[in-house]
């Protein structure tokens, strides 16, 4: 972990910025360990031009739940720095978002990858899949099973399936595990990237990211120590089971 | 001439990807990969293509594609392309465009706005009119933008400069973008891009043949992309020579219209297990209604035995609608259930229909 001096001269930075957005969230509140946690109604009742830290080359994408969308946006330099995958060849991104699907586009272009979005219906995509002879594939628990018959069709197996997801089922996940030498649990948000990562053997224990802080105490808060357009700060996130994260 | 048609490249393409897995460039990562849609009846091809950059200068841009390789492309384009100019991008889903996406353009207050034509103003439904009114640019691609599309288009965004650009997934932009001296419809080759309009007819419309490099190595001459248009005469305020229109996508194979394909070979199809008429024309128009696009299909019928009534037109309608698919699983009625097209209607013609050198049985209006 960060040290705390790091830490709390970050959250002063933020606080010290013309935005207004966690100036006004955290009142009086000094110490980190003291912010007043803040939520996806938050994000959702307060415009994106209200929380925006930063200019420059970014996307911008829709995020939707039972209680209606908000706007995130991903600067091109913070879509890199996230470890959504490992290198690879030919990786293809396959995720049921089509936002979340272009955005992990972009990070394999700005990781020095190829970039391959699969197209929305499994046929197409396994197609995709197929003649670009992928080596990996960046997906998620709603998606994943629709490449089944992809994937069971294979000769040999992917270097790599990184699961993007806030709940994985793992007895449904242990049976990819033929398909692929490592299997990786990311647990990621829209709004916050990555955030840690496990394997269907270590689940529920998830080794927490670099700059990624995670807090369980009654609720489950993220922070991440990066500078981005909207800034994750004690951010609440729903998990279905304890995970046990260890830095 | 040596004509390559679409079956020609797909060999070429293969050849194209089978050299970039087994030896791949120096910067893989300066390359994009998809598929080519299907649907007019043609095995797809797989695009390994270098990232070709975009000079377009909206700084909040709305990118409105159905092709997740197309919004990929465009994506990078803003995050990648001139790396000092702050550009935004949101490539809109289909599952954005809803009553509640109003706020949040206005918050994000784009200036300009580029893709389908017919998506752009399906989107415009739920913009704000203020918002839209700050959109200083719309750039119309991937499908035929009819006189009716333009005028909604220009209601939608009355202080835009509306323009086209023409290219083909599976041998890129065939067009530059526009230099803005040009009337809506008009464009110069990209760079790079020889171009050729083949067997013209009275019009001066032919056939669009391109001839470009689809990798560092291989050059492709005269290859029919499927479009009709012609060469417009005359250099350009802007110093260029060529200038090129294109006039509609050669008729005979399909005609897209709002989320339906009409497939030639489909309806011949339907012509033969229904053995209500003996010929057949299809003529399809988009319209607006209330803000949104709608499909409309005529479906004029030549009957040996003589015309019929109106509620023999009727039956013959019901019975197409519910044969015909329009797209791979879905058939006409079902698709005028969801209010994409509008019903089936069906006119008797009372003379049999002249055959051209190019029959053609499916046009656009
Ligand atoms: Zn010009």
């Amino acid at each position: 972990m960060k040290a705390a001096q790091d830490i709390q001269s970050f959250v002063e930075r933020v606080r010290a910025h013309d935005t207004e957005f966690y100036r006004d969230h955290w009142g009086t509140a000094q110490a980190f360990g003291e912010l007043p946690p803040v939520s996806r109604e938050d994000f959702r009742r307060v415009p994106l031009s209200k929380r925006r830290y930063k200019n420059g080359k970014a996307m911008v994408k829709v995020i939707r739940d039972a209680n209606g969308p908000f706007l995130s946006e991903w600067a091109a330099d913070d879509i890199r720095e996230e470890l959504y995958s490992v290198p690879s060849k030919r990786p293809m991104v396959y995720l049921s978002n089509a936002h979340e699907s272009l955005e992990k586009g972009a990070w394999c272009r700005l990781n020095g990858m190829p970039s391959l979005v699969g197209e929305r219906e499994p046929e197409v995509a396994a197609i995709e899949a197929e003649r670009f002879r992928i080596d990996s594939l960046i997906t998620d628990s709603t998606n994943l099973p629709k490449l089944r018959s992809y994937l069971e069709g294979r000769k040999e197996k992917l270097a790599t399936i990184s699961v993007l997801d806030t709940t994985f089922d793992i007895p449904t996940l242990r049976t990819f595990d033929a398909f692929a030498h490592t299997v990786r649990l990311v647990l990621a948000l829209p709004e916050v990237g990555a955030f840690a990562e496990s394997t269907p053997d270590a689940y529920p224990r998830f080794r927490v990211m670099p700059n990624c802080i995670v807090e369980q105490n009654g609720q489950a808060l993220v922070t991440k120590l990066s500078d981005l357009v909207t800034p994750v700060i004690r951010y609440r996130f729903e998990c279905a089971e304890p995970l046990e994260c260890t830095v | 001439m040596n004509i390559l048609e679409r079956k020609d490249i797909v060999e070429i393409w293969k050849g194209i990807v089978a050299g970039f897995i087994a030896k791949p460039p120096l910067h893989p990562e300066e390359y994009e990969i998809r598929l080519t849609s299907g649907t007019s009846g043609n095995e797809p091809i797989l695009i390994v293509r270098r990232h070709e950059p975009l000079h377009w200068n909206a700084l909040r841009r709305v990118q409105c594609s159905g092709s997740m390789g197309v919004r990929l492309q465009h994506l990078l384009n803003a995050l990648v392309d001139e790396p000092d100019v702050p550009t935004r991008i949101w490539a809109l889903d289909g599952s954005d465009i809803q009553e509640e996406m109003g706020p949040l353009m206005e918050d994000y207050a784009p200036d300009g706005i580029r893709g389908s034509c017919s998506m752009i103003l399906r989107a415009a439904g739920h913009i704000p009119a203020k918002t839209r009114a700050a959109v200083s640019s719309a750039v119309f691609g991937g499908e035929q933008v009819t006189p009716a599309l333009r005028q909604a288009a220009e209601r939608a965004f009355p202080n835009a400069k509306l323009q086209t650009v023409y290219r083909a997934i599976e041998v890129g932009s065939i067009s530059e973008e526009p230099c803005g001296h040009l009337p809506f419809g008009h464009n110069h080759p990209a760079a790079g891009f020889g171009m050729n309009v083949h067997d013209p007819d009275k019009q001066g419309v032919g056939d669009i043949l391109v001839s470009v490099a689809l990798s560092e190595t291989t050059f492709i001459e005269n290859y029919r992309t499927g479009d009709l248009g012609r060469a417009v005469t005359g250099p350009c305020v802007c110093g260029k020579e060529e200038v090129f229109e294109i006039v509609g996508r050669r008729g005979q194979d399909y005609v897209k219209l709002s989320g339906a394909t009409l497939r030639r070979e489909e309806w011949d199809r339907v012509a033969d297990a229904l053995r209500l008429y003996n010929d057949y024309r299809v003529e399809a128009s988009k319209v607006v209604l209330n803000g949104k696009v709608q499909g409309k299909v005529l479906l004029r019928i030549f009957r040996r035995d003589g015309a019929g009534t109106e509620a023999l037109a009727q039956e013959i309608a019901d019975k197409v609608a519910k044969t015909a698919f329009v797209t791979p699983t879905r058939t006409y009625s079902e698709l005028v259930a969801t209010g994409l097209l509008a019903p089936l209607k069906v006119e008797f013609s009372t003379t049999p229909f002249l055959r051209g050198k190019k029959e053609v049985k499916i046009v656009e209006k």
